[in-house]
């Protein structure tokens, strides 16, 4: 009987950790989506409203009189376009490194060196070239220049490359060398056995970078909000243009922000089985 | 069931609550001639597909362990 009580216990101090630990992460989540169906009057009132009459005239002010689904649709061509670029190059390039041990480390920190400034350090640079490239006809042709999603393909691309490259190293020294040896004996040239053997064996490794670059794409402000003005804004831009001269719109700022996380939670959701196990890849060595 | 898992059916039965709330409020509610009534039931709705969603979560976790504790049994049987 004792057992019995104590084992209840147990279980309710465990379970009363979870709400309290899912409750400081979900918390900020849970506001911003209630303020989203909340009425202007509902918003800002203290104490803060639990219960209200909700609707969807915040979204429908988002959506229909801030066309918030254009910027959705930037994010998306950006965020994905960039993504692919670095999964392509950092995987080829991960791979040399792995096992060609090119510039004996001393590369491969470097390229991590470039991830040790902030952003806001050579944001400067950043306008000064795309300006300037924006005037050349390639510039042009390629979308660089400012306010077009070139430049933030390529901003993008510049900074989080360093960290695919070094995520995906760990995972392709995980890969046995015997096995490439092997199909490099049964007649597979380089590129084949990069393509058929390493590259399907890499791929929780490789889902896990592009689900992290896709993120970051997707989340990043600073670069969006310098080097757009309206034709290329992101999603994060977006949001901040509900900030006006009258005051905040804490409603629609609230819809626009539930809207443009909402993607990238499905996609989350969907990819979690991948995730898990691309992090857990060669996490036990014999 | 354990943390994570409780976590994860938690979070999903937050993300099927809103849902229900997204999909009440735009095509489900103006059937409904007083809007307090709609809240109401649309609270209701919301918060048993949340829970029934959880307790499923839960009884597939116990079912998958208790699965997971007879092929242990069964291979340290065998090996004895």
């Amino acid at each position: 009987m004792l057992q019995r009580e104590s084992t209840f216990a147990k279980e309710a101090l465990r379970y009363g950790l979870i709400v309290i630990v899912l409750g400081f992460i979900v918390f900020p989540i849970l506001w911003m989506i209630l303020t989203s169906f909340k009425p202007p009057q509902d918003v800002m009132v203290s104490p803060p409203r639990f219960l209200f009459t909700p609707t969807l005239d915040n979204y429908y002010h988002a959506i229909v009189d801030k066309n918030f689904l254009f910027y959705i649709k930037n994010t998306l061509f950006i965020s994905v376009t960039s993504t692919v670029i670095v999964v392509v190059a950092g995987a080829l390039a991960a791979y040399a490194f792995a096992r060609y041990n090119i510039g004996d480390g001393h590369i491969l920190f470097f390229i991590l060196s470039t991830k040790m400034f902030p952003a806001i350090a050579v944001i400067l640079p950043y306008f000064l070239i795309f300006r300037d490239l924006g005037k050349t006809s390639v510039g042009r042709f390629l979308g660089l220049g400012l306010d077009q999603p070139g430049a933030l393909i390529v901003s993008y691309t510049m900074f989080n490359l360093p960290f695919a490259i070094w995520l995906l190293v760990s995972f392709f020294q995980d890969i046995p060398r015997e096995l490439e040896h092997s199909a490099r004996l049964d007649g597979l040239s380089r590129m084949k056995v990069l393509r058929k053997v390493v590259f399907p064996l890499a791929a929780p490794g490789i889902a896990v970078t592009g689900v992290f670059t896709l993120i970051f794409c997707w989340n990043e402000f600073l670069f969006a909000y310098i080097l757009t003005r309206k034709a290329a804004s992101t999603v994060t831009v977006g949001v901040e243009s509900f900030f006006t001269l009258q005051g905040i719109l804490w409603g629609p700022v609230a819809a626009a922000a539930t809207i443009s996380v909402l993607p990238m939670m499905v996609f989350v959701l969907a990819m979690q089985r991948y995730m898990v196990r691309g992090l857990t890849f060669g996490a036990v060595r014999g | 069931m354990s943390f994570s898992q409780a976590w994860d059916a938690g979070f999903r039965a937050v993300m099927i609550y809103v849902g229900v709330v997204f999909a009440w409020l735009g095509l489900v509610e103006r059937y409904f001639a007083s809007q307090a009534t709609s809240v109401v039931v649309m609270n209701l709705v919301a918060i048993v597909l949340g829970l029934a969603f959880f307790e499923r979560a839960r009884r597939r976790a116990r079912r998958e362990r208790a699965r997971a504790e007879a092929e242990v049994r069964a291979l340290v049987g065998e090996q004895a």
